[in-house]
């Protein structure tokens, strides 16, 4: 097992394609993680969901190995099945949104009274960030998340979304410039504070 | 709205992230200005981009249950061999009884089957009629072909243990016969058949019957006999005979040539060369159609049965 943790993702990849079950396990251990946590992120913070998606990922370069391009960077390239998935699964959200009445109570977006009550009494930016995530569009939270939740480059991100850099890098500033006036009764003063400790040190 | 080209040559991020706006540098500060509206959003900018960092690397991973590695590692293995990659995809661990492929394949095979099977028995009972008819066909036309290769010889009855050759000479007596007889004969000579079960029976009993009447000729001295006697009467009882135990007597011109040939000669009053005179030579057939041919053959010689009869 030892000799796996050495070879790159393409290598490994390789492997798998010729159905090497630890050169899989390397992988797995490698992107779990990261895959089920973007997941979570992107589909309304559903564990069972991020789980199962991740599962299928895997499934798919089980069964599919070959469509994977050896020339390409595996995690982007892992991240834009991801991100495609993710896509699928907002589709199909939008048609049971729009033929059913009975919405999942997580996924209702609150309007912006509730959320100043929220405030009131969370104080947890974390939350209120989550929410406001759910309210972006599709390509910027993808693009927020991979940037600032699965701490991927500008690089990467522009070769999974098959995007420019320059692109990537003015979406995220206008994500976060949108982000700031929604979470400005929380952010400041929390970043006031870790400033604060910031400058003390 | 400020260009997008200043934001590629100089990261913004970075900025927010490691300056505040006071401490950036004139080109930096100038660069900012392209970015923010003012130094206040600015700060606000920093402070949302710290707190969300901050944000992120707190959060808390996913759980993820060791079970899903292990369904995988399954998986794959199961894919590095032919049948084992059948056999993971017909019953696969993760799903239902009812639901897994192999089974259902299964049940529909049965079903199939099944329908098939009883299809079979409910459609194909005409094709069995007429597979049972064709069978008994061929049963009948086996004996058919037998009788066909017999067609073409005579079957020899042996009546007194003569030998063929010395019958050839009783019979090759008269001239007016002589011609047909010995065509008749040399085809018995070159195809030697057994007889029917039946017809040495018939043969059998007429030769006794004969016999016997010779004898009493002899005793009585009554040359007569043979003058008075029908001999068409003993064709018909043979003929008959040969109907109702499907065996039909052929070659009836041979056989009224001998019983010809046995009256003249009686009428020559010879009752020791009567005693040779048998019915030999009576030729037997299995069908219908043959015994037509033969009664064919009976009428033809119909007028030289008459002239026989006159001569004598």
């Amino acid at each position: 097992m030892g000799k796996y943790t050495s070879y790159s993702d393409n290598e490994l990849m390789q492997l798998v394609v010729d159905k090497d079950s630890r050169a899989f396990s390397e992988l797995y251990d490698r992107y779990s993680q990261m895959l089920a946590n973007y997941f979570f992120k992107m589909l309304w913070q559903d564990e069972e969901k991020a789980q199962d998606f991740m599962q299928d990922l895997f499934t798919k370069i089980i069964e599919k190995p070959h469509l994977f391009d050896l020339k390409r960077n595996f995690k982007t390239w892992m991240f834009s099945v991801a991100n495609n998935m993710c896509k699928n699964e907002y589709r199909k959200q939008a048609i049971r949104k729009n033929t059913s009445y009975d919405m999942d109570e997580g996924y209702q977006i609150k309007d912006n009274q509730a959320s100043a009550l929220d405030s009131l009494q969370d104080s947890l930016f974390s939350e209120k960030l989550t929410q406001e995530l759910e309210l972006l569009d599709e390509k910027q939270k993808s693009t927020f998340v991979m940037r600032y939740f699965q701490d991927m480059s500008i690089k990467e991100i522009a070769e999974t979304l098959d995007l420019s850099e320059g692109t990537v890098k003015s979406r995220l500033f206008y994500t976060l410039k949108k982000l700031t006036v929604s979470l400005k009764d929380f952010a400041p003063q929390m970043a006031k504070v870790l400033l604060l400790l910031i400058g003390l040190n | 709205m400020k260009e997008d080209n200043s934001i590629q040559n100089i990261d913004i991020e970075e900025l927010l992230l490691s300056k505040d706006y006071d401490s950036l540098t004139m080109e930096e500060k100038s660069f900012a200005d392209t970015q923010v509206d003012s130094p206040q959003e600015y700060s606000e900018l920093r402070a949302t981009l710290i707190s969300i960092k901050q944000v992120s690397s707190a959060e808390e991973n996913v759980l993820i249950p060791h079970r899903i590695k292990e369904e995988l590692i399954h998986k794959i293995e199961s894919k590095t061999t032919f049948f084992g990659g059948i056999a993971a995809f017909l019953f696969p661990k993760d799903v239902p009884l009812f639901r897994k492929p192999g089974l259902q394949f299964a049940s529909i095979a049965m079903l199939l089957l099944l329908v098939v099977n009883i299809g079979i028995s409910i459609t194909d009972r005409p094709n069995a009629e007429l597979a049972i008819n064709s069978i008994k066909q061929q049963e009948r036309q086996l004996p058919l072909i037998e009788e066909e290769k017999k067609e073409e010889g005579f079957y020899d009855i042996e009546i007194n243990n003569q030998e063929p050759e010395e019958r050839k000479e009783v019979i090759a007596k008269p001239d007016v016969q002589k011609i047909e007889m010995d065509d008749e004969i040399v085809l018995v000579e070159s195809e030697k058949v057994a007889p029917a079960n039946s017809l040495p029976v018939v043969a059998k009993e007429l030769n006794k019957k004969y016999k016997q009447e010779v004898a009493d000729v002899k005793s009585d001295g009554n040359q007569a006999y043979f003058d008075t006697k029908d001999v068409t009467a003993d064709m018909e009882e043979i003929a008959v005979t040969s109907i109702t135990d499907t065996t039909v007597i052929t070659n009836f011109n041979l056989s009224v040539a001998d019983v010809a040939t046995t009256r003249i000669r009686t009428n020559e009053s010879t009752a020791v060369l009567m005693e040779s005179v048998t019915l030999d030579n009576i030729s037997t057939k299995g069908s219908k159609k043959n015994f037509k041919s033969a009664s064919k053959s009976l009428k033809e010689n119909e007028e030289l049965i008459d002239f026989l009869f006159v001569a004598m």
